[in-house]
């Protein structure tokens, strides 16, 4: 698997994630999910510049970055449930 | 009842996670892990959209303001009442409205999406009297359902006022003011009821002329009628009991529940015959309305007795005055009913104090149970209502008679034995 079919993967799990959240009401879901697409956008831009860079392995520091990211997430999301 | 929009401030907003955020992250743990260990940067791929989303949905600054048509509604028990609520949302969705209430019944709900807002209409049911706020419970939603939150506020309020049921019986004392009424006094004026029959004095009107008597005593007679006049009564409600620090068994707070209604019957039962009535509420903070006439007067003094019952849970001991009523607020020739369930040791004092300014008082004992919790021995029973009928005769001996109010009766059946003679006023001694 490439890594832009990847994304696209990745991406429409997302959407459908969004969609499947709101019950009958997914259309609803999906425009409201146009706010997030800067995100998303910048997110794909690094794996693809990222992936296009020589030198250190993509996954090693993508990976360290991801980690740092999700561990923030983590720590200040779940904690507040 | 007011006619004003009324808007519950609108505070700050506890925004949460929702559970789709928690997927999302769990999943983009899941597949960064799988990333470093298989050393694959397709996993990385997949994650960073999910990832994207995540970060890009930060803590809202959305708020929701709750207003409703009127601040407080206004109802008898066991009827409905229909309100409207309005949410705006202002940066956040508006997912979900719903309206409970722990003690009045919600009938019906209708919820109105609109551009402007959210409005609900509802129609709620209070099975008994008292004072409720529905809750009314919204559920947010922002940053495309990464971020949920809830709120709830408490915009309108009911004030349920007892159901006061048709009164025959008219207590009234012996003195009455002198104000044209319903009730025969013992002074001579126009009314219908005879009185006797004396020889005419000049001033006397023509048509006071008994021609019968002036024929047969050849001279000039006329009759004398007792006047009509109308009563002054004071509902005394005494809540000491409910005040008490540790808190008060269920058959004490059953009774100063029956108190309430019993005083709010007597009051109505008085207006409806032109009397003056008002109410005393012991207990809390001091609170009375004057005697006064009309329809109007009944609502006042139902509003002042919502607030004689404190919440329950609410044990805070918050007496504010002393057992002595102040001299203003009765009213002379007067005649006080007390409904109390004659556990405090100030209710005879105030009382006793009452009945030496010379006023005409009577007590109705409310209490219909042994005031414990859980079961007692029968003789523990016995022994009390023995206490209790001392008590009775104690009060008898003081000039204030005492009625019970038994259960399966109404306050019309409980005052009957008051209502028989007039009450007598006892003038202090000198």
């Amino acid at each position: 698997m490439t890594v832009p079919l990847a994304l696209a993967a990745g991406v429409t799990t997302l959407a459908l994630l969004i969609a499947a959240s709101g019950g009958r009401k997914a259309s609803v879901r999906l425009r409201e999910g146009v706010g997030l697409l800067p995100g998303v956008a910048l997110a794909c831009a690094t794996v693809l510049v990222a992936d296009a860079l020589p030198g250190l392995p993509p996954w090693a520091w993508l990976g360290a970055v991801g980690s740092v990211a999700t561990a923030a997430l983590l720590l200040t999301a779940l904690p507040s449930r | 009842m007011t006619g004003a929009t009324r808007y519950a401030p609108a505070a700050s907003v506890n925004w949460r996670p929702s559970p789709l955020a928690v997927t999302l992250t769990v999943l983009a743990s899941a597949t960064l892990i799988g990333a470093v260990l298989l050393r694959r940067v397709e996993f990385l791929a997949f994650a960073a959209p999910l990832l994207g989303a995540l970060l890009s949905a930060g803590r809202p600054s959305g708020h929701v303001e709750v207003s409703s048509d009127r601040d407080e509604e206004h109802c008898f028990a066991s009827e409905s009442v229909d309100f409207a609520v309005s949410v705006t949302a202002a940066g956040c969705v508006v997912e979900r409205v719903s309206v409970t209430g722990a003690d009045v019944d919600v009938v019906d709900t209708v919820v109105t999406w609109t551009s402007g807002g959210t409005v609900v209409r509802c129609q709620v049911r209070a099975p008994s009297w008292g004072r409720f706020a529905p809750t009314v419970t919204i559920a947010l939603r922002a940053a495309s359902g990464l971020r949920t939150a809830t709120v709830v506020r408490h915009p309108v309020r009911l004030r349920v006022y007892p159901h006061p049921e048709p009164m025959r019986t008219a207590p009234r004392t012996t003195d009455l003011p002198d104000r044209i009424g319903a009730h025969i006094g013992r002074r001579l004026g126009a009314g219908v009821e005879f009185a006797g029959i004396r020889p005419y004095v000049p001033g006397n009107q023509l048509r006071m002329v008994n021609w019968h008597a002036s024929a047969r005593r050849g001279r000039l007679h006329v009759t004398e009628r007792l006047a009509e006049r109308s009563a002054t009564v004071v509902a005394l409600i005494d809540a000491w009991a409910l005040r008490s620090p540790g808190g008060c068994p269920p058959p004490v707070r059953q009774a100063c529940s029956l108190a309430v209604a019993g005083a709010t019957q007597l009051a109505r039962a008085a207006l409806r015959r032109g009397d003056q009535a008002g109410v005393i509420a012991l207990g809390g903070p001091l609170c009375w309305v004057r005697p006064d006439i009309g329809r109007r007067q009944f609502y006042r003094i139902a509003d002042a007795v919502l607030d004689t019952i404190p919440a329950e849970g609410d044990t805070a001991s918050r007496t504010g005055h002393s057992d002595l009523l102040p001299r203003g607020i009765l009213p002379p020739s007067a005649l006080v009913v007390a409904f109390t369930p004659l556990l405090d040791s100030r209710i005879a004092t105030t009382l006793n104090d009452v009945r030496l300014r010379g006023h005409a008082v009577a007590v109705v004992d409310v209490l219909r149970d042994l005031p414990t919790r859980g079961e007692t021995d029968p003789l523990v029973g016995a022994m009390w209502r023995w206490e209790r009928t001392t008590m009775y005769r104690n009060f008898g001996l003081l000039g204030i008679p005492v009625v019970a109010w038994p259960h399966d009766s109404t306050v019309d059946e409980a005052l009957a034995p008051l209502a028989l003679r007039p009450l007598t006023v006892r003038r202090p001694s000198p």
